[in-house]
């Protein structure tokens, strides 16, 4: 998983793509495949009692699971669902391109996403850094930043600052004010102030809060840098190629179910 | 000092604000809503109350 790729990528896409996306269903879009399923990964408590999954990556990423929402037929779907209900090609484009920029990156952790379901269930992933969700929010957030996956999202604050130019008031009124009538009936209910605030939002997410989980888990806290590749190698991390057995130190392995890579 | 620069400068310390708050109550940066909420308190809510009391 990332914590603050799906905030920025939007924006740098958004730079590429011009007035072709609208930003809220691509923001939309990447945000998708976690909305309905990041809390019952890390577990709530309501009224007394916890919910949360018994196997959060399995849930999470496999199948039978919600790991149909990491696939690039979901973007799909969503999006021809979309575009049904709006009437509008470039909602239904704009959450295709965010969803899969989200289930492509996720491809980054050991776990991996279903990239071609219903196709396969095979989990394809690079394995670069450890999904250690099953540890609870915090200690994944003391893993995922402590690991590549916090360089990883070091390389969309650095490309989506790069593109900043989509983040000005003149970008916004010549590229995205045009292809989207949100913006223009937000424009008439909010002050310009307001909405740029809210265009910017998560770019100012992803930015700041990358900042400050890595100052939490290194200054705060003092969780142990470990860039090597699938690290951090202190956080049981969770792997999708191998048999549910301790796979080495301090690992546990999740079944990739497909049959031809276990 | 120009309006582009002024608002430039109004974020940042904004986004400094956040940082400082979510270092230390972690909780903040969880949730999506609380940190746009921050945003739009900090550079539209809070400084059009303060000109609106000049």
């Amino acid at each position: 998983m990332s914590w603050a790729a799906h905030d920025l990528e939007p924006y740098a896409m958004q730079r590429h793509l011009g007035r072709r996306v609208a930003i809220i269903p691509l923001i939309i879009g990447s945000y998708a495949p976690d909305l309905s399923t990041k809390w019952f990964v890390y577990g709530i408590n309501l009224f007394g009692l916890e919910f949360k999954a018994d196997n959060p990556a399995q849930f999470h990423r496999g199948w039978p699971g919600a790991g149909f929402t990491h696939s690039l037929a979901f973007g799909v779907v969503i999006g021809l669902l979309l575009l049904l209900l709006t009437r509008k090609p470039i909602w239904g484009f704009s959450f295709m391109v965010g969803q899969w920029a989200h289930a492509l990156t996720d491809t980054g952790d050991t776990v991996g996403t279903m990239l071609l379901f219903p196709f396969t269930t095979h989990h394809f992933s690079v394995g670069a850094w450890a999904y250690a969700g099953q540890t609870g929010r915090f200690n994944d957030a003391g893993a995922y930043f402590s690991g590549l996956g916090f360089v990883w999202d070091g390389v969309w604050v650095v490309l989506a600052t790069m593109n900043w130019q989509v983040l000005t008031r003149s970008y916004f009124e010549e590229m995205v004010l045009p292809a989207d009538p949100v913006w223009s009936w937000a424009q008439g209910t909010l002050p310009l102030a307001a909405v740029l605030a809210l265009y910017r939002a998560s770019y100012f997410y992803g930015v700041t809060r990358w900042m400050a989980w890595i100052i939490w888990a290194h200054v705060v806290n003092s969780y142990q840098f470990d860039l090597t590749w699938g690290g951090p190698n202190w956080v049981p991390a969770l792997t999708a190629s191998l048999p549910p057995v301790r796979a080495g130190p301090g690992r546990m392995a999740f079944l990739c179910p497909c049959g031809s890579c276990c | 000092m120009t309006a582009g620069q002024r608002t430039l400068v109004l974020y940042l310390v904004v986004g400094a604000a956040y940082i400082t708050l979510g270092v230390f109550f972690p909780r903040f940066l969880l949730s999506w809503i609380e940190g746009a909420g921050a945003l739009l308190l900090g550079v539209w809510l809070v400084p059009a109350v303060l000109r609106r009391r000049r």
